[in-house]
């Protein structure tokens, strides 16, 4: 029983951790304070649930909800090219907004508020995943891949492009180098794998709803992010496993479980605030946030 | 080689370029001089695509790049430095070094699963020439002002380029890497770089410059060789009169 | 059909309006985005409703009583919170992130506090109302109109013949020289937090006679405050209450055309729209808010 709870808790935080570095992606690396990530996830998620749904083989599923994902990471990068600061972050947060108002009203596609129950486990040929132990493998088997080739690219001589558009743009414009094509592709990147994180979390739970992506829940990923580093996956990766971890201890405190989700999310937010008072650069970061 | 052709900008109401025209000449020094506030920097900015004018062309080559992308005008050869250096301060001098040797880090499925082998021989012969000492995986962080300031010029000279642009390359260096610099600057006119200049350095102006532009106000005042327009009576007073 | 939806674009409008004005004030002195102004409101309205349904206090005391204590919460947050991330020279989005996590806090506070059920405080009876050309119009929206109304008269009142309201234009056109002046900017900031927050508190109180109490109300609260004031212009007052009625008018209006769903997004279309195309919004000037050229 115990060790089931542990397994639970080992996937959520392998598919955070996948959000988390896909989230750096765009934040610490290419500089975007993106405030609407958690609308890739969704729309991952909600990919995937569906084309399994319509019988689409699980693989071609879980590829096309990083793909849509990533379309509509170049939909906002375009609509938001031209922004900056305060602005570009509350302009990804309308965003966020907005595709979460479209889940909820177009009915005929998400079912609205009810969701969609009975996501099927992946079969991914022939292995069937039907238990826990059998997805966590599986969710750690692609966080890892994921994780090599953001790793790869951030390392690429690619990756610093993406580093000097953040340090200073139009220091990389003149050098002759395209920053808006950049931050395009940073933000479709990390839309992608933000997407593959939703698919993973769609056929774990099995079963989702809108609520899961509102806006408000970016606060766990922008904690996980910032506690462990801007532009530091080790960092992510890390600060996934603590702050997810965390608050799996109230479970063990007598408390009544309809206080547990509350005491959770004001547990995030304070680590977020203590952690932006007193240390901005997290545990692995480097740079500062600006 | 480059023609700026009635060039008009003004920023909230503010003319700082009320009608510039000049001509850049091929393989000659020219030296854009004027107070503070003359518009010179705008005008950098302006040719360098950072800022759009209002009115007027800027030519380049026989080609208007007045509405050209700051990327692609770099491209075309327009290799220039800013007042404030603007390097990446979280990367190594080695980053940017290779980021002005080519456009090859743009790909980014070519980039992830090629490893270069790195040709530091090359990135130290230029940190050498440059009488930059130090390492090349120093963090740009780390270096000072006029270590920067080197790295900038070397940049910029490293890239594949027609025309140099540089806007006050010895402001608030220390008197070594001045002349340094300054000697630099030297060599490159007798190598018959194509240069334009902004600096306040009037002895210095006369010794490089092969043409001197005089702005003021937004307006050329004046222009011509570096003694005729030294010597002008409107050019001393736009100083003086400050 | 077109009546009641005028009156009702008003009302919303309104309650945005005391939303967008007070957020105004806060950024105009402070320049940065306090999101967490939406749980001023959600503070108060839950204070009125405890306050309201243990103690027998009469509602004249039982209201500024409630505006007391948005105030004051205003002012706690802005000392507590966010005074040392600006002593630290945490950007203003670094300060944007704090926000968010201030709202998230109280929002789930509130829930922890009195459950996620939605509470009804029944103070005043939800009568038929009276009908004005075939639409009705209930006692406590006449309320809110005539109270709305008063209050911008007050600030504008305040703004132009107040010497605090003069020190804040000041600051707020140009703080540096405001600085040099002898103006205390940390002192004046602190106002902006206390007059923005009672407004929210204000808020508070109408929409919890209005409507009904959640905790998450704040949030969606803030998303239209927000939008209304980006409409406007930010760092303009009375564009960021026109922006509130414009807001308020097209969301109801909008129903012609969309399902009552979409109600809430049509406001985060309209903030996209103008943080894209016109971030300065109707009235505001444009500050740098985006890159150079284009």
């Amino acid at each position: 029983m115990l060790s089931a709870f542990f397994i639970h808790i080992a996937v959520i935080i392998v598919i955070y951790a996948i959000l988390a570095v896909s989230l750096n992606v765009a934040v610490g690396y290419t500089g975007l304070l993106n405030l609407g990530h958690i609308a890739f996830f969704g729309i991952g998620a909600y990919t995937s649930a569906l084309l399994t749904k319509n019988d689409v083989p699980y693989i071609m599923a879980l590829l096309a909800s990083g793909i849509f994902a990533s379309v509509f990471g170049w939909l906002l990068a375009k609509i938001t090219s031209r922004l900056k600061g305060d602005y570009l972050s509350l302009a990804t947060l309308g965003f966020g907004f907005v595709v979460y108002a479209v889940m909820l009203n177009w009915s005929k596609l998400t079912r609205g508020p009810l969701g969609i129950a009975g996501i099927e486990k992946p079969n991914i040929f022939g292995w069937y995943l039907k238990g826990s132990g059998s997805y966590l493998i599986f969710a750690s088997i692609i966080a890892a891949i994921i994780i090599f080739i953001i790793y790869k690219i951030v390392k690429s001589r690619y990756g610093r492009l993406l580093e000097a558009v953040r340090d200073d743009a139009i220091g990389a414009q003149a050098l002759g180098k395209n920053i808006y094509k950049l931050k395009i592709q940073g933000l479709m990147i990390s839309a992608f794998f933000a997407g593959i994180a939703g698919s993973l979390y769609a056929h774990y739970i099995s079963y989702i709803d809108p609520s899961t992506f509102f806006i408000s829940d970016i606060i766990v990923i922008f904690t996980i992010v910032i506690v462990g580093g801007l532009a530091s996956l080790r960092g992510s990766v890390i600060s996934a496993i603590i702050i997810l971890g965390l608050p799996e201890m109230l479970r063990f405190v007598d408390l009544p479980s309809s206080m547990i989700g509350p005491m959770r999310q004001m547990m995030f937010a304070v680590i977020l605030i203590l952690i932006l008072m007193f240390k901005p650069r997290g545990l692995f970061g480097k740079i500062d946030l600006e | 080689m480059l023609e700026i052709k009635n060039i008009k900008k003004s920023f909230g109401g503010v003319k700082a370029i009320k009608g510039s025209d000049f001509i850049i000449e091929k393989n000659k020094v020219t030296a854009l001089i004027g107070p503070n506030g003359a518009g010179k920097t705008t005008l950098f900015d302006i040719i360098a695509g950072l800022t759009r004018p209002d009115e007027g062309h800027i030519i380049f080559e026989e080609k208007d790049i007045t509405k050209k992308e700051p990327h692609k005008i770099a491209n075309l050869g327009i290799s220039r430095t800013f007042q404030q250096v603007r390097l990446f301060k979280n990367l190594t001098i080695l980053d940017h070094l290779q980021m002005v040797e080519d456009n090859k880090d743009m790909g980014l499925l070519k980039n992830i699963f090629t490893n270069k082998k790195r040709s530091d021989k090359k990135y130290e012969q230029v940190l050498e020439n440059f009488g930059i000492k130090r390492t090349l995986d120093t963090y740009i962080s780390d270096l000072s002002y006029g270590q920067r300031k080197l790295l900038q010029i070397a940049m910029t000279l490293e890239k594949s380029h027609k025309l140099l642009m540089l806007d006050e390359p010895v402001a608030g260096v220390n008197k070594v890497i001045q002349s340094d610099i300054e000697n630099l600057l030297l060599k490159l006119k007798e190598e018959n770089e194509t240069i334009l200049l902004i600096d306040h350095d009037m002895e210095f102006v006369r010794k490089l410059a092969d043409h001197v532009i005089a702005l003021d106000a937004g307006v050329v005042i004046c222009e011509g060789t570096p003694d005729k327009v030294l010597k002008n009576k409107k050019v001393l007073e736009a100083y003086l009169g400050e | 059909m077109f009546f009641q939806l005028l009156i009702n674009g008003l009302i919303a409008g309104s309650i945005y309006a005391l939303i967008a004005s007070g957020f105004s004030i806060i950024y105009t002195t402070n320049k940065f985005v306090h999101f967490a102004h939406g749980s001023t409101a959600t503070v108060a309205a839950y204070f009125l409703y405890w306050i309201f349904s243990n103690f027998g206090l009469p509602l004249y005391l039982v209201f500024p009583l409630t505006i007391l204590i948005a105030a004051l919460f205003g002012f706690l947050v802005h000392l507590l919170i966010y005074l040392p991330l600006k002593k630290r020279k945490s950007s203003s989005v670094i300060l944007l992130i704090a926000s968010l996590a201030l709202m998230a806090f109280f929002d789930n506070l509130m829930q922890l506090l009195f459950g996620a059920d939605v509470k009804i405080l029944s103070i005043f009876p939800h009568g038929k109302g009276i009908e004005i050309l075939g639409a009705y119009i209930t006692p406590i929206q006449i309320v809110i109109l005539i109270v709305v109304l008063l209050l911008f008269f007050g600030l504008w009142a305040f703004s132009k013949y107040s010497k605090l309201g003069k020190i804040m234009r000041a600051v707020s056109d140009n703080p540096e020289l405001a600085k040099t002046t002898g103006i205390n900017s940390i002192r004046v900031q602190h106002w902006s937090f206390v007059i923005g927050s009672a407004i929210a508190g204000l808020a508070g109180i109408l929409i919890a006679l209005e409507h009904n109490i959640e905790p998450a109300m704040g949030t969606h609260l803030m998303i239209q405050g927000f939008t209304a004031a980006v409409i406007g212009g930010v760092t303009s007052i009375p564009g960021s209450i026109v922006g509130a009625y414009v807001l308020g008018l097209t969301e109801n209006f909008g129903i012609w055309f969309l399902p009552s769903g979409y109600k809430s997004a049509i406001a985060f279309v309209l903030l996209l729209i103008f943080l894209i195309i016109r971030p300065q919004g109707i009235f505001g000037i444009n500050q740098g808010n985006r890159d150079q050229k284009m």
